[in-house]
């Protein structure tokens, strides 16, 4: 019964395939969006690259001969009071010590003098970070005039006009620096007060000092020019001094070139609709140029990468990219809740030199997240669809499967162990199903049954009213005959008749005896009375019909309360102790015991024939006897059928088997206790 | 014997006319019927001593049963002995009209009928022409067989015929056990299983339980029959 819920589970079970072979379409159709992405991505890549070679100057601007600084760009304005803190934690530091010394100095060290610069830039300005080693930090006196007596720092630039300027800051304490517009000799202010929009500041270090700077970026021309120079002085009245600075080797007078972010190129980019990437131009040093797009990298990300050499998906194919390779890639992976698509394409000038790059990343959630959305919704759909269907199998095979538990178990109440219809009204399926239709047709086939089997059970009753009208023919007739004609009375034909006669009243007695019987217990109560008493009484009056056999009774109970009919318990004895006396060998006991331990037992065993294995378990059917056809008496086999109905009808059980000595056989009849 | 004007109805030829000629051979008038209708219809007219019915006529289950019911109406007095072995709905049917009523299941020994008949008819000239009743008794028992009339600590107990016949043989054997073969002689039958004796038995201590609810004077002798102990 269960395997049947079983395989209905596990045919069930088949429906979970269903929302797999949909995952995996998923991923296919997504690693084909990605593809087509990634293509187009490269496309756009590429386009731009080749729309940025048109303007090679805006990007060629950086010449490695003039030791160009890089500006990075930030999104914060910093408060100008020599403190680092405010400043981004990724920030690049250029160094300048022994290369950039100005002049010669015996036995340099870079504890003397030396100094680490960073710069940013927001839209309007750009600020340095100058950060200075040196041993004996001297502020300006007062007292002098000149700007050059103390430790300074000299700025030269190149002003929109065209001309170079002078600066020169200096700070009688720690704290504001000012910022003052020098002559050509650097010794003077040119107009004796310092220009106000330069804002800088310096706090003391223990290996030094540093410098905080901002000035606006229009004082600087496109060309972006700009040295920076630092000034040790360790006595104000002495005229000795260390100088590093930021010129390019070679004491050229030529300036540094700062490499700005190109608004230019910045304005061509945000032309580009793009929603959810990112896009940056690169100089053939691969330094951020320009960038646009949602996705803001901090501050020097790329380029740091860049310079450091570190292997990231992104600066790989940036890599390639100013290598002259044009590529995309991707980190998508199923775990990853980010994944990013990069596409990278080479800028080429018209002498196929490569100047810069162009790198694109997108966030592939951005790109997917509507087929991922639609994706999850069918994908869910699928699997509520599933579990819905295995819900409904599920109840149906839960309750095909009870339907058949149903019909199994109302089936078997109508039909007893010994096969006979108790009662034929089937619990009927009202179901309009094969099921129904089974246990409807089955119902019918029980009823036609029922009809046959009470047609049995009618038929001795009806075959005995009907012999008993014949039989009393005879009878009557018979008596007549023998009065009207006294001399017949000696007759041995008649007397043949008489007896024909007799055994015919035997046979229908028997078995009106027999098929009366269940009825008859049926009706009849149950009352308790001593079983002992009776078994005694029984022994003591029964008449044996053989003078060679006797009859015992041995038991342990002085007295045997149980519910019973006394009369059919005798009865069932009687058949017991007929059939004992009828295989008994002559000179042997028949013996009664009774016991009543866990049940009551009541054994009747005969020394004789023993029984054929064959047999034991028919012996208690109707007309099944195995004794010899030679015998006088009437034999219909109807003993031990009697005794068992009565056995089944106190709630018993009965048994026939070979005694343990192999002497003779014993019946056990066992009853319960309670 | 006397003219005593019997009434046969049995549907089976050749039964009626070995019965009839039985009896008319001991002097008795008889009349035969071949159905309950025809018997009726004369019957209650000319009623007879004793009606001698099948219970089952011409396929009808009951119509012996309904005949009798139908006469007893207009001749209470009327004795009857059904040749049939359904006891219980004869005596449903029947009621308190105790011994007026007997049975004798097919096959029988018209022997057997015969004795049957001879006690009913006493019976009749006992109620027309009263004597000196004979009274048996017993401890708490006192049976007046002649006018079917047991009392029980002065109560009166209902008893059919077949079941007083009985109890006088079991309180005639004073004490000693009456056999079931014994027994069975008093229902007058050809063959009489133990059961039908022990049925009666049953039935004759209930009817005496109805009156006395501690009555156990009819004691059971397992294997042998019963015995009187009040």
């Amino acid at each position: 019964m269960g395997s049947l819920k079983l395989k209905a589970n596990l045919l069930a079970i088949l429906f979970i395939i269903i929302p797999v072979i949909a995952y995996q379409y998923w991923l296919e159709a997504k690693q084909f969006i990605l593809t087509g992405q990634s293509q187009a991505q490269l496309m756009m890549a590429q386009s731009l690259a080749s729309l940025m070679s048109a303007r090679e100057d805006l990007i060629t601007q950086v010449e490695p001969e003039l030791s160009p600084f890089l500006v990075l760009p930030s999104s914060q304005s910093k408060k100008i009071d020599g403190d680092s803190v405010d400043w981004e934690d990724n920030i690049v530091f250029q160094e300048f010590a022994q290369d950039h010394l100005m002049g010669v100095v015996a036995n340099y060290s870079p504890e003397d003098l030396s100094f680490r610069l960073a710069s940013v830039e927001t839209p309007a300005y750009m600020y340095l970070m100058i950060q200075v080693k040196d041993d004996v930090r001297v502020y300006r006196d007062r007292d002098y005039l000149r700007l050059d007596a103390s430790d300074h720092i000299r700025m030269e630039f190149v002003n929109p006009s065209g001309e170079l300027e002078h600066y020169i800051l200096t700070a009688y304490e720690s704290g504001v620096m000012s910022a003052y517009p020098a002559d050509e000799q650097w010794k003077y202010s040119v107009e004796g007060l310092p220009d106000e929009r330069v804002f800088a500041a310096i706090q003391p270090t223990t290996t030094g000092y540093q410098v905080e700077l901002r000035f606006p970026k229009n004082y600087l021309d496109d060309s972006h020019r700009m040295s920076l120079t630092v000034v040790d002085v360790d006595q104000p009245d002495r005229l000795d001094r260390m100088m590093v600075g930021t010129y390019p080797k070679g004491e050229s007078k030529e300036l540094n070139r700062i490499v700005l972010r190109s608004p230019q190129i910045e304005s061509l980019l945000s032309q580009i609709d793009n929603d959810y990437g990112k896009v940056w131009v690169v100089d053939a040093l691969g330094r951020l140029r320009a960038e646009s797009g949602q996705l803001k990298l901090s501050a020097g990300e790329l380029s740091q990468t860049v310079f450091q050499g570190q292997s990231s998906i992104r600066d790989r194919i940036l890599k390639e990219a100013l290598q002259g390779q044009s590529g995309f890639e991707n980190n998508t992976h199923l775990e990853s809740e980010t994944s990013l698509i990069w596409a990278s394409a080479p800028i080429v000038n018209v002498r196929n030199e490569v100047i810069g790059a162009v790198v694109i990343e997108q966030d592939e959630q951005a790109i997917l997240s509507t087929q991922k959305e639609k994706m999850n919704w069918v994908l869910w759909s699928l699997v509520a669809i599933v579990l819905v269907l295995y819900a409904v199998l599920f109840a149906f095979s839960r309750i095909l499967v009870g339907r058949i538990a149903q019909f199994q178990s109302s089936l078997t109440q109508v039909i007893d162990a010994e096969g006979r219809l108790i009662q034929p009204q089937l619990v009927v399926d009202s179901q309009k199903d094969e099921l129904g239709e089974l246990t409807q047709t089955t119902h019918q086939l029980l009823m036609r049954l029922q009809g046959y089997t009470s047609y049995l059970e009618r038929l001795p009753r009806v075959l005995r009213h009907e012999l008993h009208n014949p039989l009393n023919v005879i009878n009557t007739a018979l008596f007549n005959l023998e009065e009207t004609r006294p001399e017949l009375s000696e007759d041995k034909y008649l007397a043949s008749v008489h007896r024909g006669l007799e055994r015919l009243d035997d046979i229908v007695r028997s078995f009106t005896q027999a098929s009366s019987l269940d009825e008859a217990l049926a009706q009849e109560h149950l009352e308790p009375f001593d079983w002992v008493a009776l078994i005694q009484g029984y022994v003591r009056h029964r008449g044996d019909q053989r003078d060679d056999v006797n009859l015992r009774f041995y038991t342990d109970l002085q007295e045997l309360q149980l519910l019973g009919n006394d009369f059919r318990i005798e009865q069932m004895l009687d058949k017991l102790v007929d059939n004992a006396m009828s295989f008994a060998n002559s000179g042997t006991d028949i013996v009664i015991t009774l016991s009543a331990t866990e049940k009551v037992e009541l054994v009747v065993s005969n020394t004789g024939p023993l029984l054929e294995d064959s047999v034991k378990d028919k012996l208690f059917d109707p007309m099944v006897s195995v004794r010899a056809q030679s015998s006088d008496e009437l034999h219909l086999g109807v003993g031990l059928f009697i005794a068992r109905k009565i056995v089944l009808a106190h709630q018993g059980s009965i048994e026939i088997l070979n005694r343990r000595d192999e002497q003779g056989v014993m019946v056990v009849a066992r009853f319960d206790l309670a | 014997m006397n003219e005593h004007h019997i009434a046969i109805v049995e549907d089976d030829r050749d039964q009626r006319e070995n019965l009839a000629d039985a009896l008319r051979r001991r002097g008795m008038q008889v009349s035969v019927y071949e159905d309950a209708k025809s018997a009726l219809g004369e019957l209650t007219e000319m009623p007879p001593d004793l009606l001698i019915s099948d219970i089952i006529l011409q396929g009808d289950y009951d119509a012996g049963l309904n005949l009798c019911e139908a006469l007893l109406k207009t001749h209470p007095t009327l004795s009857v002995i059904f040749m049939t072995e359904r006891v219980e709905e004869v005596d449903q049917v029947v009621g308190l009209r105790l011994g007026a009523v007997d049975y004798l299941p097919k096959p029988f020994s018209i022997n057997v009928l015969i004795a049957k008949i001879s006690n009913h008819l006493k019976r009749l000239s006992l109620v027309n022409e009263p004597e000196d009743e004979e009274s048996l008794k017993s401890g708490d028992l006192e049976i007046r067989e002649a006018f079917n009339e047991v009392l029980w600590k002065s109560q009166s107990v209902s008893l059919t015929l077949t079941e007083l016949r009985m109890l006088v043989r079991i309180v005639k054997s004073k004490g000693r056990i009456l056999t079931f073969g014994q027994l069975s002689d008093e229902t007058r039958q050809s063959y009489v299983e133990t059961n039908t004796i022990n049925t009666h038995i049953k039935n004759i201590r209930k009817k005496f339980r109805k009156v006395d609810a501690q009555f156990n004077a009819i004691k059971s002798e397992y294997g042998a029959g019963y015995r009187w102990d009040p």
